[in-house]
């Protein structure tokens, strides 16, 4: 499909005063582009071409660039990025372009475009015919809008202006001028939400969602909505659907294993972890959450009488958790609850030498010996860890136990009180330790 | 062929757009001088920039090629959600720009003798993507 004239000529208008950016690191790229452009009518002297990320802010931040065309893949770092900073400098974001022109065809790295609302995505190769005509059309979207996105326009502006009413007088008006006003929906959703009438602004997202499944704002807005309100099962299946159509964003992951947990959706975790595997990019934060889902995971199983998926899980969670404390406590924890302590030693030499004197794996390594070690070794191991200030609930607990076992109650009674005091929210669970043994002892 | 939606979506879901249909394209070009017999093969060596209507643009190591040359050029595509696909030609180099800072080439080829329908197959996958793209766009952010 070629341009008409009349769009030709008033794309070249636009064009003509533009600074315009490129940063792509092939100079073949950057070239041909430029050309491209310039044959449809910008200025040579316009034309800032960059060959990396770090030259593109820098120009940015120099020349603001009302126009930038980037690689997604700038070396190490993503072209995406640069939108960020385009934002910044140009406050008119109206008549600013963003563009993507690259060999990157993954979804994910569309996906990603799209949430953060680049203005189109072209892959190479492409044709010269489909690259001018698709900066043409993006260009000409924003000079020339539709009555529909002009409306919305005002909508947002009355927003901004606190004119709620007027606002959504006017995204009930834009809602009449497209056949599928997502998009006007969704802001409609924003400004109930600033009337504190959430049914309403959920109403908003769903109707936008039942004219596009994935509109990726009315699913964020509704999600965030379903949050607020602790709807977690609710909330789940959005942020699935979120999930599923903008797989990406590494955050989300997060977002997801956590409301995984909280709905009991176990089954999901390790759908959740493949996707984990493939992300290079990991904070400790997604590392941590995604160990403890596989650690929550593997308890469920265990509950379940399903042995080998946990041991699976569990080891997947140790792998991931590259020598985090925490995480190989909590499985040798869950194994020895359900009488597995001969499976836990291998948690155990998990731990790096650095932390052998630990906290956590000197009590795990009392928890695990409780179940072979004669008694009075194991009383004499406990004293030696309280002497050297190894506090931790777990010895307490053994201790309490074993000191029974030896009929050393009073000394028993002892730690009781002790631990009670060290951890009060846990007194009860401690004292417990005591009623049950002199239950079973009386009984 | 209808496919089981994944837990958490419904086949409705799906019928708009299915992301698990979008494969990456990966494309693996082999380019042979057949003056100086010298070839490219390592993977990404060469970068495919623009289609031409019976050609490509293509950027490649330095000194590959001068104009006038004919070289023997080998496309190996995978992915995009269809079977692999290998495209040969042989090509005349119609005009060669040296980047002296990149140290890489810009070779606008021609193809001399090629298999069309091929061809038009590579071209189509690339566009069809493209596409798919466009309407992920336009259905994700609503305009």
């Amino acid at each position: 499909m070629q341009p008409t004239d009349k769009q030709a000529k008033l794309f070249a208008k636009y064009i003509s005063d533009k600074k315009v950016l490129i940063a792509d690191a092939s100079s073949t790229s950057r070239g041909n582009i430029a050309n491209n452009l310039v044959k449809m009518g910008a200025k040579t002297s316009n034309l800032i071409l960059c060959q990396s990320y770090e030259i593109a802010e820098e120009e940015l931040k120099r020349h603001s660039p009302q126009v930038v065309i980037a690689d997604y893949d700038l070396e190490r770092r993503c072209g995406l990025d640069l939108l960020q900073t385009q934002r910044a400098l140009n406050k008119d974001a109206k008549s600013a372009l963003f563009i993507l022109v690259t060999g990157n065809t993954s979804q994910s790295a569309v996906a990603k475009s799209a949430e953060e609302d680049v203005d189109t995505y072209i892959i190479k190769p492409f044709t010269a015919e489909v690259l001018r005509l698709s900066i043409l059309k993006t260009a000409l979207a924003k000079i020339n809008p539709p009555e529909y996105i002009v409306t919305i326009e005002k909508g947002k502006e009355q927003l901004e202006g606190k004119q709620i009413d007027q606002a959504i007088k006017t995204f009930e008006e834009a809602m009449t001028m497209d056949s599928n006003p997502s998009l006007a929906c969704f802001y409609l959703g924003q400004a109930k939400i600033i009337k504190k009438a959430a049914e309403q602004a959920e109403g908003s997202f769903h109707r936008g969602l039942q004219y596009n499944k994935i509109h990726y704002k009315c699913l964020v807005g509704l999600f965030d909505i379903l949050m607020d309100q602790r709807r977690h099962k609710d909330a789940y299946e959005v942020i699935r659907k979120i999930a599923h159509y903008f797989p990406a964003n590494p955050q989300r992951l997060t977002t997801v294993l956590r409301l995984a947990i909280i709905t009991q959706s176990y089954e999901d975790v390790e759908r959740y972890y493949r996707i984990f595997t493939t992300i290079d990019t990991r904070n400790e934060e997604m590392v941590k959450y995604i160990c403890a889902a596989l650690v929550v995971c593997g308890k469920y199983y265990l509950q379940q009488n399903s042995q080998s998926r946990a041991l699976e899980l569990f080891q997947k969670a140790a792998i991931t958790a590259s020598g985090r404390t925490r995480i190989l406590r909590e499985i040798i924890l869950a194994l020895v609850e359900f009488d597995l302590s001969h499976k836990a030693g291998e948690y155990l030499t998990r731990f790096p030498a650095e932390t052998q004197k630990s906290s956590d794996y000197l009590s795990m390594d009392l928890l695990i010996k409780e179940k072979v070690e004669p008694v009075g070794r194991l009383i004499d191991y406990g004293r030696e860890l309280l002497k050297n200030d190894i506090h931790d609930p777990v010895v307490y607990e053994v201790l309490i136990r074993k000191s029974q076992d030896a009929k050393l109650v009073d000394y028993a009674e002892t730690l009781v009180g002790q631990a009670g005091k060290r951890w009060p929210e846990r007194a009860n669970f401690f004292s417990g330790l005591m009623r049950n043994k002199s239950a079973t002892a009386t009984g | 062929m209808s496919k089981a939606p994944p837990p958490g979506l419904t086949k409705e879901d799906l019928e708009l757009i299915d992301p698990t249909d979008f494969q990456s394209i990966e494309t693996h070009i082999v380019l042979t001088n057949q003056a100086t017999k010298s070839t490219i093969s390592e993977k990404n060596a060469i970068k495919v920039i623009e289609f031409l209507e019976e050609g490509i643009i293509i950027e490649a190591p330095g000194k590959v090629a001068a104009r006038g040359h004919l070289v023997a050029i080998q496309f190996i595509i995978a992915g995009g959600g269809v079977d692999p696909l290998t495209f040969e030609s042989t090509a005349k180099v119609e005009e060669a720009k040296t980047n002296e800072l990149d140290h890489c080439d810009r070779l606008d080829l021609r193809f001399m003798q090629h298999d069309y329908e091929k061809w038009k197959k590579v071209q189509d996958l690339f566009s069809s993507r493209q596409n798919q793209i466009e309407e992920f766009f336009k259905a994700a952010k609503g305009w």
